[in-house]
């Protein structure tokens, strides 16, 4: 090929690469700030996890999950007592700031429902946005347990 | 009770977009400069199109395809940015390759390219096998014995000793780098210990000349893990693995607690070491002299002279693919691919790889600022640190910034064990970013007016 032709190619290459950043950097512009929604818009996961119809009748939780928070999608089978709390011999480790050493217990009372009783915790647990008192709430399927900036719940 | 009730979520959220079909673009675009590369070497130096374009195209452009597919149904919110940026890389590295083997008469870059295919592959593994990056963080501890055993096992009777260093093992007649995997591990090992003790690691122990220590308990064992890492490397004389590890853990440790204290003390560290070495070892002392003062002696500083000539031949838009003489610098498609790139597309070609290297950097980096749980954030920050350190240690050695030490180009320079690594590392960044972008269900504060309420009559009661 002349050397005219080599040249040109060689220059349009270098061009094109050169395009190519353009359009990487013109990306990552247009997805700095992301789109902003309504959180409402955001379908929240169901407590059933999407189970078929056939299953939803039955309310026996089959294990409790964090929901929300750093450690969003950890769960563990439930069992008669969860232990939440910070420490290591705890059910659930909870990793949260506010979250005490032993913080709460849930002891079941029937198939369905677990008493939440709060173990003297600096922060609080809260059943549906309401503080447990000395006195434990119940909680079942569907209720959302609160512990400083996570979530929890029991699921089907 | 019902089985419906949810936290009210309030406010307004942001929610980034997929933008799949973006990455489908600007990875079709990056892959043709893979391909255009190796077209054109071989219009400029044999003036005809070379046999089997069209099944090259098909393999090059269908792995492609495959990943983007492999992306799009398990990482469809993963950074847009990322794969086209390696596909970049990776196709001038192998058209750089096949333009070599054409002076050299060998065909080496069909063993990168099966090599880049099981990368790849490997990538889609992950995205396969991987769906939470936090599952990684169960395992610090067995993490670093697997290390460990990867970094010593070229001591073992398997191991092969190539160029003067023992850091190969051979399999099957294939020569394989561990301790290439090996930074992996130790990254993923290094960010769960960090994210267990980093609060510990941060406040606890006392303070020393108004600087706060840890507690010995909370900094032994990692002292010991990283320690016993970096002799085994430093025993094998791989100066650049050694350097990787030591910057790894320092930018962790950093990141982990905050501290500045740790990265003075490195750097403190690093240049006792280096001017130990130095004067002790005839390895780096050499390195240093060609670096500084390349003249002084010809023949030992051939391969660093060489490759500055190369690119100063190339100048601002370089020879052309195929025109330059990149073979009269030894190791032109190892160490020394950069100086190729240089010569055969000039310095506008370099800086644009830089910059591609950079711009995947930074979206590593924006992945950890994303990604709402901690381990996220230091493995994401420190596997794009890795990426990085390697490109400025290798980069910066053949353009005489900085002495040369014996890392890998990612994605370009030829050899196996590093082009599966760097794979898996990236693969690794955009399961992080997967996550950190995916819109989560109530990310908002879950406050519901009855809380607020509570809370108020609280603090009357009080």
């Amino acid at each position: 090929m002349s050397e005219l032709i080599v040249s040109t190619i060689k220059i349009v290459f270098l061009a094109l690469v050169w395009l190519f950043i353009l359009f990487l950097a013109s990306v990552i512009r247009t997805d700095m700030f992301g789109k902003r929604v309504p959180a409402s818009s955001l379908a929240a996961v169901p407590a059933d996890r999407g189970r078929p119809d056939n299953h939803r009748l039955s309310h026996v939780p089959t294990r409790f999950a964090i929901t929300n928070g750093p450690q969003q999608g950890t769960a563990v089978p439930v069992q008669p007592t969860i232990n939440l709390g910070r420490s290591a011999d705890s059910t659930l480790v909870l990793d949260d700031e506010f979250a005490s050493a032993r913080h709460a217990q849930l002891v079941q009372t029937d198939q369905e429902t677990w008493l939440v009783k709060d173990l003297q915790s600096t922060n609080g647990t809260f059943v549906n946005g309401k503080r447990v008192e000395s006195d434990p709430l119940p909680a079942t399927v569907g209720d959302v347990i609160r512990i400083g900036r996570t979530l929890m719940r029991l699921e089907v | 009770m019902s089985v419906s009730v949810q936290p009210e979520v309030s406010g307004d959220v942001i929610v980034y977009r997929r933008r799949r079909n973006v990455e489908l673009a600007l990875l079709l675009f990056a892959q043709a400069f893979g391909y255009g590369g190796w077209i054109l070497t071989h219009l400029n130096m044999y003036n005809a199109v070379p046999d089997g374009w069209a099944v090259v195209a098909g393999l090059w452009f269908g792995l492609g395809l495959v990943v983007h597919l492999a992306i799009r149904v398990r990482l469809p919110y993963a950074d847009p940015v990322i794969l086209p940026g390696v596909f970049l890389l990776n196709g001038l590295g192998l058209a750089m390759l096949a333009r070599l083997d054409e002076s050299y008469q060998l065909s080496d870059a069909n063993m990168q390219f099966v090599w880049t295919a099981l990368g790849a592959g490997l990538l889609v593994l992950v995205a396969f096998i991987l769906p939470d990056h936090r599952r990684l963080q169960r395992f610090p501890y067995l993490l670093f014995i697997f290390s460990f055993v990867l970094l010593v096992l070229p001591l073992t009777p398997i191991g092969a000793t190539i160029n003067g260093a023992r850091i190969w093992i051979s399999v099957f007649g294939f020569s394989f780098q561990p301790a290439e995997i090996a930074k992996i591990t130790l990254a993923i090992a290094f960010a769960a210990y960090f994210y267990e003790k980093r609060d510990v690691l941060a406040l606890a122990g006392n303070k020393i000349l108004g600087v706060r220590l840890p507690r010995a308990r909370d900094f032994i064992p990692i002292a010991i893990m990283w320690g016993i890492a970096l002799m085994v490397m430093v025993f094998q004389r791989d100066l650049g693995m050694s350097l990787l590890v030591f910057g790894l853990f320092t930018v962790m440790i950093y990141i982990a607690t905050q501290r500045k204290f740790w990265p003075i003390l490195a750097f403190l560290l690093f240049l006792v070491a280096g001017v130990a070495a130095y004067y002790l070892t005839p390895h780096v002392s050499t390195r240093v002299n060609s670096w500084l003062d390349p003249f002084a002696d010809v023949d030992n500083n051939w391969q660093v002279i060489q490759g500055q000539f190369g690119m100063a031949w190339g100048g601002l838009f370089g020879k052309g693919w195929g025109m330059g003489r990149p073979t009269l610098t030894p190791l032109p498609h190892s160490d020394f691919i950069a100086a190729s790139i240089g010569e055969e597309l000039g310095i506008l070609g370099l800086m644009a790889v830089v910059l591609v290297y950079a711009i995947i950097f930074s979206r590593g980096l924006k992945a950890a600022l994303v990604c709402p749980d901690g381990f996220g954030k230091l493995l994401a920050g420190g596997l794009s640190f890795v990426l990085a350190l390697q490109v400025f240690a290798i980069v910066g050695g053949v353009t005489r910034l900085l002495p040369l030490t014996g890392l890998t180009t990612p994605f370009m320079s030829q050899g196996g064990s590093a082009m599966v690594s760097n794979w898996i590392l990236v693969a690794i960044l955009m399961v992080v970013s997967h996550r950190a972008r995916m819109p989560q269900a109530a990310t908002a504060t879950p406050t519901t007016r009855a809380e607020l309420e509570d809370h108020s009559t609280e603090l009357i009661e009080r």
